[in-house]
Parts: structure tokens; sequence; C-alpha cells
């Protein structure tokens, strides 16, 4: 067994490298496993629906049932098939490198100043500074830190731990979700330097763009796209949770990632956006352009809270004012019917300012 | 009065806007939009603790406008200030 294995990912076109220590590896991909994955790699459907309230949770990764893991499977077996897709080769200059190490014990808080309580997702998390490096405390169901993230000072390089409690290690599954959590920090701290961003947003691409619909959790907005896919002719799904935006020869391209929430959407593809809706649930179906500060301020908090680190907020707000002020912005208060994405597409595709 | 701490004043669209980006400002969700003159003053008392009439010199000394008018203004950004929560309690 290897004492360690570096793969590379590119996301956004951002490559950064994933580093995993002994006892843990990367799975290894059996068969219906690969092949879903070169089918998401070359930027294929994969047939998969957003997942709304109420549905059946879906398998996160490629993996759709238990006999599709290897027989190496351990509790030490990283599954993070859905970064496959992304894979590049090993020699590409990254961006930034995660190192997962084998379990700790929890290391002290001394000297080390809580700097923000993140409690408004699951799982929550504590940031913290100590000296130049900041540290990011995952928390359990239990209440207690599960896993910890250090980023070194110009946080290109971050190591990942997960937390030994009474002498064991945690079940590989949330240990993977912390992982993809280190990595999607990583992403947003590093990425923004270069323009970039991560969105919380569904992505339906449509007519050889993408439509981002953006709401608070729970607005409906991997209803809207279902609707989308169900009525309007051409949808598809480009990502339900989390793409990235980055602009390109002047234009906003949205891209699909690995982080797709709850729905296992995980396209290596990219989009000229051409609308961003925020959505609004309404006892009708009503689409209004907005520009400016307000179109900023929908955009500001569909973004993950960095509000604290200077340097990624200068890049960050820069990068939003400039979407605001040059891509389609639109509120729509709507009803989850079909005469909701009418209603959107006419609305978006209207020449009317 | 002291101007609370957390805040960044940005160019956003074009306009001058106060951001909420600090733990102790993490509440505060809406953004603040200033006009030149405000965003003047907000500039200028950064740290400091001043009253009314020190708005009031600032303002005069900048701008070709009478004390009186200035004391009209300053009274009420004051006041608008206070209201949306951006003076230390």
């Amino acid at each position: 067994m290897m004492d360690r294995e570096t793969r590379h990912y590119s996301v956004g076109g951002f490559v950064f490298g994933l580093e995993v220590c002994a006892p843990y590896s990367f799975m290894e991909c059996t068969g219906p496993v690969l092949e879903r994955i070169c089918r998401a790699a070359m930027g294929e459907l994969f047939p998969v629906l957003p997942t709304r309230a109420g549905d059946e949770v879906p398998p996160r990764t490629f993996v759709q049932s238990r006999d599709e893991l290897p027989e190496s499977y351990s509790n030490f077996t990283l599954d993070l098939s859905q970064y496959e897709p992304f894979r590049v080769a090993d020699d590409m200059q990254e961006l930034f490198t995660l190192t997962v190490k084998a379990p700790e014990s929890e290391s002290s808080m001394e000297g080390e100043t809580i700097v923000l309580n993140v409690d408004d997702t699951l799982p929550s998390y504590t940031i913290g500074r100590k000296g130049e490096t900041t540290v990011f405390r995952f928390k359990g169901s239990d209440g207690l830190t599960t896993a910890v993230l250090t980023l070194c000072e110009d946080s290109r390089h971050g190591f990942f731990a997960p937390v030994l409690k009474d002498g064991k290690a945690p079940s590989c599954r949330p240990v993977g979700f912390y992982v993809n959590m280190a990595l999607m920090i990583m992403f947003t701290y590093n990425a923004s330097r270069e323009g970039a961003l991560l969105i919380h947003s569904s992505v339906i691409s449509h007519d050889g763009m993408a439509n981002l619909f953006l709401g608070k959790s729970g607005t409906g907005k991997s209803t809207h796209s279902r609707l989308w896919l169900d009525f309007i002719e051409g949808a598809q799904l480009l990502n339900d949770d989390n793409p990235v935006l980055r602009f390109h020869d002047g234009s906003l391209y949205v891209y699909g990632t690995p982080w797709s929430g709850k729905t296992p959407c995980y396209r290596n593809t990219s989009r000229k956006v051409r609308a961003i809706v925020n959505l609004k649930q309404a006892p009708h179906n009503r689409i209004e352009r907005i520009k400016g500060i307000p179109a900023y301020s929908y955009l500001l908090s569909s973004v993950s809270s960095v509000r604290w680190d200077r340097r990624v907020m200068d890049s960050l707000t820069s990068t939003l004012s400039d979407i605001a002020m040059t891509v389609p912005c639109y509120i729509m208060e709507c009803l989850p019917d079909e005469d909701a994405a009418r209603t959107c597409l006419s609305g978006i595709s209207s020449l009317s300012e | 009065m002291k101007l609370r701490k957390g805040f960044v004043l940005r160019d956003i669209c074009g306009e001058r806007v106060l951001s909420a980006e600090s733990d102790k400002t993490i509440n505060f969700t809406s953004l603040v939009r200033l006009n030149e003159t405000s965003a003047y003053l907000w500039e200028s008392l950064q740290d400091v603790d001043f009253t009314v009439s020190d708005m009031v010199d600032l303002l005069c000394k900048r701008y070709d406008v009478t004390p009186e008018v200035a004391q009209k203004d300053c009274e009420a950004l004051a006041s608008k200030f206070a209201e949306i929560g951006l003076v230390e309690e």
C-alpha cells in the first residue's frame, strides 16, 4: 500500500492538488463507476435530476450501491469519485494543495483566536487564527470537532486531519464530506485572487448558454431547474449547488464542479452565462430585470461567507460588481409549475430593458 | 460618538457603498449606499470620537456651503447613521 498519493484536478480552469496520506487512500473505482466518470469527464449528460425537498437523497458520488464498492474498501477509503471527471496530469502548475493526513488527537487551541462561528450550514465549523495560519474546526453531529483544516499563510497549502475520539477515527463518509468542504474553502481563497468564485446556485444550460437560479436554501432552485428540464426543450442540468463563475475574454462563464450538493451532477463543462435569476416563492409567476446595487446584493448573499478576510473580499466584491454590471440579472417571483419555467424563459429572452 | 468598526467603504457598480465585513458586523446584512458627501465624512471620521460640530467643520472645509446648511445636513446624517446602526453603542 502506498504511503501517500497525489492527484490533480482542474475546476473552473484552476488546477489543484490533493495529497492523501496513509492510512487513507483514494478509492479504486470499479467498472460501472468508471463508466459514469468517463461520460461526465466529457461533459456528457448523466441522467440525473435535481433533488427537490422531499425527494429521496441520491448517492453523493458516482457509486450508486454497495456492490459497486471495491474489495479494498475500508474505513480509510475516501470515495472522491466525483472529482475524477476533473482529473488532469500531475505535472501541471497548481493553484493550491490540500494534504489529507492520518487521524490525530485534536490539536490544542492555545494561541488561537476564534474569528467566526459558522453555524448556518451543516456541518458547522469555527474559523480561528493562530499567527499567520487559519484553522477550521468542523463539528460533527455530536457538536465535537471531527476534523481540522489548517491553512498556511498564503492559503496555498492546507493540511486536513480527522480527529480521534477515544482513540478511534471518524467514519470515512463524513470524512469525505469534510474533505469536500476543505477543498471548497481552499478553492474560494485561492480562486478569488484570479477573479473566480463559487456561487450557491442551480444551473441550467439551454440554447448554447447557461442560466443561474439563485435563492436561499429551500427557496426552490432545484425545483425550478427541474421544471426547465421537464418543460423546456433542450434544457440540461449543469450543476445543482456550487458552480464556478469566472470572466474570460470579457464574458462571464459558469463551470461544472465536483460540488453539486444533494444532486450528483458532476459535469466537466462550461457555458457562457445568459442570465442570473433570483427566485422568490410567490402565488404568481412574474419576472423583473434588476441592475446595479440590488443585483450585486443578491449575488453577494449567494456567495460563501469569507467576509472577514480582506484580501478575498477585495477581489470578490470587485468580480461581483463586474457581474452585476455586465450580466442580465432578474428577480423572479414564482410558483413551482410549468408556467414558471416558461415565464422565466420568456423574460430572459426578451430584448426589452 | 464613534463610527462602528467592521465596515469597508467600497466602489460597487459605480456607487460608494458600506459593506459589513467582520464577525462584529456579521448580522448586518444590508449594504449602505453613500453619496459623495457622506462617503467623505465616513472616511474622515474613522477611529475618531466626534460631534455634529466636527462634521460641520469637515463639510465647510471641503464644500462651499454655509454653516447653517451644513449644520442641518450633518444633524440629519448623524441621526441617519445612528438609525441604521453605524454608530458605536
